[in-house]
């Protein structure tokens, strides 16, 4: 499907003013602070021009960017390779604990990167599982290996959902054609189902190397300094060299290298013939697949690689020198002395915490969901270069230097909490944007072209015909909404003024004041209520898809 | 169905969200922060004390300085955290023509020789400024006071590392390969003081010779001390680059004395964390009383067992934690203007090798 479609018929106001909303939106909430952050600099830097030549061709700048933009395209290559296979039995087969794997795959994703390190050392690291079980000394993860390990760990969930979602909206009598016309379940897969998920797999690709393109601190932990980033460039020039005028042409790099990116991939990718039907696919049991030893056995695997971490880290939260002991828990609640109190070291007490998490979360996350929706129904009808670059720029800016303006521009005319849910938006926008656009793009215009010809208002036609067809790819979109906001660190962090505290937040605090044990049991506790939350979103959309059935096979 | 009901809602909050923040955004433009010219008195208000800090400035502290002035003066404090050391620079630097801090609280070397220049700092000279402990005075002119100060050293984990090399020709022996966590010197205030610690020992000409030799035990560098001391508790490596001071806290909340500082020839490198009126500030008066009072005796005995560091006078007596190791007898700091101007360069032959 061609996702640009000219406006019928003139000048339409409504089209224009939804677009002139979603750029006022992004423009006060991103432009205008980073703007405030490099003008203020290069204004007062005579010799500007001079340090971006001198920037740009040094080999130092060359070798950076050749490894930020190679970790980028490795992690997300892997990911999006190993994901294949999972969301394919997830999205065709059905399968005891189905609906769990989906659900709790979303947790690493969740973790801020201090927690994704001490997963990934507590299982592949030195003093890991691994080496503790096979009495060796293998160092695995301080490598770029382990730049991928902790990237793919982290990142996994996400090609698995946006790949099950593709083939889960995919017509399944193409495959019974392609079956009747003589091809063998491997050539089923080849030539029709692989294909016809490719969009889906280039947006998975895509969010994932951009990820991974502003990844710092798993960086640093496992590259060391052999292997650096645009990020951690950018990061010393303005915080600890003192230089912003460097600082700034290494952001405009980021930028520059990831809108190509990002370009190049809508050319290669996005302009791929759809062949999406909003059929709700009937799933087979695992058992009637050819395949499914290599997909019990490869399930395994990845259970292990993705599970692992995260249950050494869990056992030695509960850990002590005596075994098995729930202390860590308990001292998380418990008065002690002085200061070392978890109210006192994270700042709240943990029911705070708990609450100060959803409730922001769940703010921040409507925020961004509804920005993206409209600016993906916006573009599904008129998509224009600059639109496409706008709703792109966020993804391609490092959200420290957009905290930081944001405070300079608007800290004492709009509250903290405030400032703290449009940084979050910042953040969230183009990954949920991207979801809920694939999701769009693939249902034909036809639908709701034909809900109006009988009659339906436009909003009408959106609520009773698009929505619910979408509701899966949709409500995966407001998912990651949510999980982006209750794993931010960096806006909270910078925007809060140390008084807003959440998960990510104590938890970085408690291990800043060597709590380390508490630490962990505290982000044990966060799993825990992340996996209950999306368990949650994931059987309300699983429920509204047995409707949305329903109602499909009543109008067939 | 959770998104059909909820989808007009979402619509139109969406809109009045961008309304809303367009509006902001007018209104921020009027008082823009960055507008030339902006000047205002010193000292027109006394009833209020804006104090910046970073975010790890523990509880007691805060809560002492707000008793403090609440109780003395009736005074109110609005006491805001930067994220780190560095955020708290950039707030000062974006704002400098405009400030809204009054004085501020835990910025360190690395910062200083632009402080100055910028003229971030005015100079204030306190009263107590006699019982600080004279080699700690980091200006002369007093833009900045000195508060708490520690040593930059190797951490070891004794039960890890029953035998711990015994000088720095020993570190490198391969004995320890892959044994160290460092920090990295251009994300990390600790990891740019160790490395100047080095260039301290071995001289700008010899540098480059110890960390080549030095480099396979080195197991990571971490972008921060947070990330890096984790690594270490962890059990990854036996040492880190860390406090002198580290140590005491294990002692003083874990029982523990497994995690010992490793010092070599009695030397450490001095990291002293100042304080600052603000240039310009509203609160002038206020900002001299909060300088005054961090220097006293009764917050300076809060020092040790809440920030972990050493108090910067020398009347405070020091918790058992912090006497049960030798303490370095001749710290080193470089010069200020000496690190300004060869600090890049440095880091830059530092990194080739390490790369």
């Amino acid at each position: 499907m061609r996702a640009l479609r000219p406006a019928r018929g003139g000048v339409d106001l409504r089209a224009i003013a939804a677009i002139a909303a979603v750029v006022g939106v992004l423009g006060a909430i991103l432009v205008l602070p980073i703007g405030a952050v490099f003008f203020g600099a290069i204004r007062s830097d005579s010799a500007y021009g001079a340090k971006v030549l001198a920037t740009l061709i040094a080999p130092a700048t060359r070798r950076v960017v050749a490894f930020t933009v190679s970790q980028a395209v490795v992690s997300a290559g892997i990911s999006v390779v190993l994901a294949v296979p999972v969301a394919y039995a997830v999205s065709h087969y059905h399968f005891p604990g189905r609906r769990l794997f989906y659900s709790l795959s979303i947790v690493p994703f969740v973790l801020p990167s201090i927690v994704v390190v001490i997963c990934v050392i507590s299982f592949y690291g030195r003093a890991g599982l691994i080496n503790r079980l096979f009495g060796t000394d293998w160092n695995l993860v301080y490598n770029p290996v382990g730049i991928v390990i902790a990237h793919v760990f982290f990142n996994f969930s996400l090609a698995v959902r946006i790949l099950a979602d593709g083939w889960s909206r995919i017509d399944s009598r193409l495959y019974d054609s392609a079956r009747t016309l003589g091809s063998r379940s491997r050539g089923v897969f080849a030539r029709v189902a692989f294909p016809l998920v490719l969009p889906s797999i280039g947006t998975a690709f895509l969010l994932i190397f951009i990820y991974c393109f502003f990844s710092f601190g798993v960086v640093l932990v496992f590259g060391g300094i052999r292997y650096t980033t645009l990020e951690v460039e950018t990061y010393s020039r303005m915080f600890v060299r003192l230089d912003v005028s460097t600082a700034s042409v290494y952001a405009l790099l980021q930028l520059i290298v990831s809108l190509c990116a990002v370009v190049v991939m809508n050319r290669v990718v996005f302009r791929t013939e759809r062949h999406g039907r909003s059929v709700v696919r009937r799933r087979r049991p695992l058992s009637a697949s050819n395949a499914r030893w290599f997909l019990i056995v490869y399930g395994v695997l990845v259970l292990v690689f993705l599970g692992g971490p995260i249950v050494t880290m869990t056992a030695r939260a509960f850990g002590s020198p005596d075994g098995f002991s729930t202390r860590n828990f308990r001292v998380l609640f418990q008065p002690g002395p002085r200061d070392w109190e978890t109210e006192s070291v994270a700042g709240a007490p943990v029911a705070r915490i708990i609450t100060t998490s959803l409730s922001l979360a769940g703010v921040s996350g409507t925020v961004t969901f509804a920005l993206a929706l409209m600016t993906a129904f916006v573009l599904k009808r008129r998509r224009t270069a600059v639109l496409e670059a706008l709703v792109t720029a966020p993804m391609c800016v490092s959200i420290v230097t957009v905290a930081i303006g944001m405070r300079l521009v608007f800290a004492g005319i709009v509250p903290d909490i405030v400032l703290v849910v449009l940084a979050q938006t910042v953040l969230g926008f183009p990954f949920v944007f991207r979801i809920a656009d694939t999701t769009l793009s693939a249902l034909p215009d036809s639908y709701a072209d034909a809900a109006r010809s009988l009659g339906a208002s436009r909003i009408a036609a959106v609520r009773d015909v698009v929505i619910p067809l979408v509701s899966r790819g949709l409500l995966n979109a407001y998912a990651y909404a949510v999980a982006i906001a209750l794993a931010d660190f960096t806006a909270v962090f910078t925007l809060g003024r140390g008084n807003i505290v959440t998960f990510p937040v104590a938890i970085y605090r408690l291990i800043g004041f060597r709590g380390f044990d508490r630490a962990l049991a505290l982000g044990v506790i966060y799993i825990g209520i992340c996996s209950v939350v999306f368990f949650w979103v994931d059987r309300t959309s699983g429920r509204d898809i047995d409707r949305g059935k329903g109602n499909l096979v009543d109008h067939a | 169905m959770i998104i059909r009901h909820n989808f007009r809602f979402c619509l139109l909050f969406g809109i009045a969200l961008g309304l809303f923040v367009l509006g902001a955004c007018s209104r921020g433009e009027d008082t823009d922060v960055v507008s030339e010219g902006a000047q205002s008195p010193a000292s027109i208000e006394t009833d209020s004390l804006v104090v910046y800090t970073y975010d790890a400035f523990p509880r007691a502290l805060r809560d002492a300085l707000t008793t403090h002035f609440a109780e003395e003066f009736g005074v109110t404090v609005d006491l805001q955290r930067l994220a780190d050391t560095g955020a708290l620079f950039n707030q000062l630097y974006l704002e400098r023509e405009n400030p809204r801090a009054d004085v501020v609280i835990g910025l360190d070397a690395t910062y200083l020789s632009r402080v100055y220049e910028l003229g971030l700092t005015v100079p204030y000279r306190p009263d107590a400024a006699d019982e600080v402990n004279a080699d700690l005075i980091v200006d002369d002119q007093f833009r900045v006071v000195p508060f708490d100060y520690g040593g930059i050293t190797l951490n070891y984990d004794s039960a890890a590392l029953p035998d711990p090399p015994g000088s720095w020709d020993e570190l490198t022996d391969e004995r320890f390969r892959s044994s160290i966590v460092m920090l990295n010197p251009a994300t990390s205030s600790p990891g740019r003081n160790f490395l100047l610690l080095t260039v301290a020992v071995f001289g700008d000409d010899g540098f480059e010779q110890f960390w080549r030799q030095l480099r396979p035990n080195v197991l990571t560098v971490t972008g921060g001390w947070t990330d890096g001391y984790g690594l270490y508790v962890q059990g990854e490596a036996p040492m880190v680059v860390s406090y002198d001071t580290s140590p005491a806290y294990h002692i003083e909340y874990e029982d523990t004395d497994r995690y010992r500082p490793l010092i070599f020839d009695d030397e450490v490198y001095l990291q002293i964390e100042v304080a600052g009126v603000v240039n310009r500030a509203r609160n002038e008066l206020n900002a001299r009383r909060a300088i005054e009072f961090i220097l006293s005796r009764e917050f300076q005995e809060l020092i040790p067992l809440n920030q972990f560091m050493f108090p910067v006078r020398d009347d405070v007596e020091l918790p058992a934690a912090f006497t049960a190791y030798p303490r370095a007898a001749s710290p080193v700091v470089l010069p200020p203007d000496v690190v300004a101007e060869n600090f890049e360069d440095w880091l830059a032959r530092w990194e080739a090798i390490m790369r």
